[in-house]
């Protein structure tokens, strides 16, 4: 298992791209405790970045790609996604800095810095499986109480797997999927 | 590309009904050796349109695929080899994917696909 790990050196980033962080490490760390496999974007020289490193780890059954979050996926995944791992621009800002170009579009995450995390989550029942699983990376300031108590409109259920803390970030990991079906109400 | 994505692709711009597939215009086409599952395969299966991944199959000069496939081809070992090929070996490098409605095209370069719209098209 060890020689299937992320190494730091063979990591490609540069001026225009958020490299790995404490962010990215607590997510690595979340899912290699559970299962392996995970996917990220921003503007196109994040995606050479990204191609760059998984052919460095001899990684060549990942595709890249650069899109609206999963805009062009929606019409054909239609609950079949099995895993989804997200991390997604959760710093708070003001709302303007998330649609604006540069490198801050890598965390601007406008009010609460919850303006993309919000997006995904109501995209989840278009996009998992029945079986289906979410892990995603939020701060402290996104509240993940709410995040928890919002899913579960949705339909799903999803507990903090992992807690951490970076700097002046606390970080954690959120697990989401599908709540099981409710018992009849016999009311 | 893999034809695994091409097959999980639409084009999502606005008003546009019928955006999937994308037609594939290949100028560069590499193959790159990838883990052959059968299982895996067999489990993706009932997720692709395979009249599209044949036809993508075509456009990057992959042929052989049959029309249809049927349970028994599922448990063939040739069969299930040539579509790991098409499926997950065969990557477009430098293209365009191109809208079945609109013909709008979107660029392949290195092998990654930029589906990202104009504003006059969300």
């Amino acid at each position: 298992m060890a020689d299937r790990l992320a190494q730091i050196k063979k990591t490609t980033f540069n001026q225009d791209v958020y490299g790995p962080a404490e962010d990215s490490f607590i997510l690595a760390d979340a899912l290699a405790a559970a299962s392996p496999g995970w996917r990220k974007s921003v503007k196109q020289c994040a995606e050479i970045a990204t191609q760059q490193t998984l052919q460095a780890h001899q990684v060549n059954t990942v595709d890249v790609m650069c899109a609206d979050l999963l805009s062009p996926l929606l019409p054909r995944v239609r609950q079949s996604l099995d895993l989804l791992v997200f991390n997604p621009p959760y710093v708070p800002t003001p709302d303007e800095e998330v649609y604006r170009n540069g490198l801050a579009r890598a965390w601007a995450g406008g009010c609460r810095g919850r303006v993309v995390i919000d997006r995904v989550l109501s995209m989840l029942d278009s996009l998992l499986s029945p079986t289906g699983e979410l892990y995603m990376v939020v701060v402290e300031e996104n509240d993940p109480a709410d995040i928890l108590a919002m899913v579960r409109l949705y339909g799903f259920t999803g507990t903090v797997v992992s807690s951490r803390r970076a700097d002046e970030e606390l970080l954690h990991v959120l697990h989401i999927c599908r709540a099981p079906a409710s018992p009849p109400n016999s009311g | 590309m893999k034809l695994l994505t091409h097959n999980m692709l639409s084009c999502h711009i606005k008003g546009v009904t019928n955006g999937f597939p994308f037609k594939i215009e290949a100028t560069e086409v590499s193959e790159t050796e990838a883990d052959y599952d059968p299982d895996f395969l067999r489990h993706i299966f009932p997720r692709l349109q395979w009249p599209a991944l044949k036809e993508g199959a075509e456009s990057l000069g992959v042929t052989g695929l049959p029309d249809e496939v049927t349970e028994e081809l599922l448990q063939d070992e040739d069969f299930l080899k040539a579509f790991h090929h098409a499926l997950l070996e065969v990557t477009l490098q430098e293209g365009a994917l191109v809208c079945p409605e609109t013909g709008r095209k979107f660029p392949v370069m290195k092998g990654i696909p930029n589906l990202l719209l104009n504003e006059d098209e969300c």
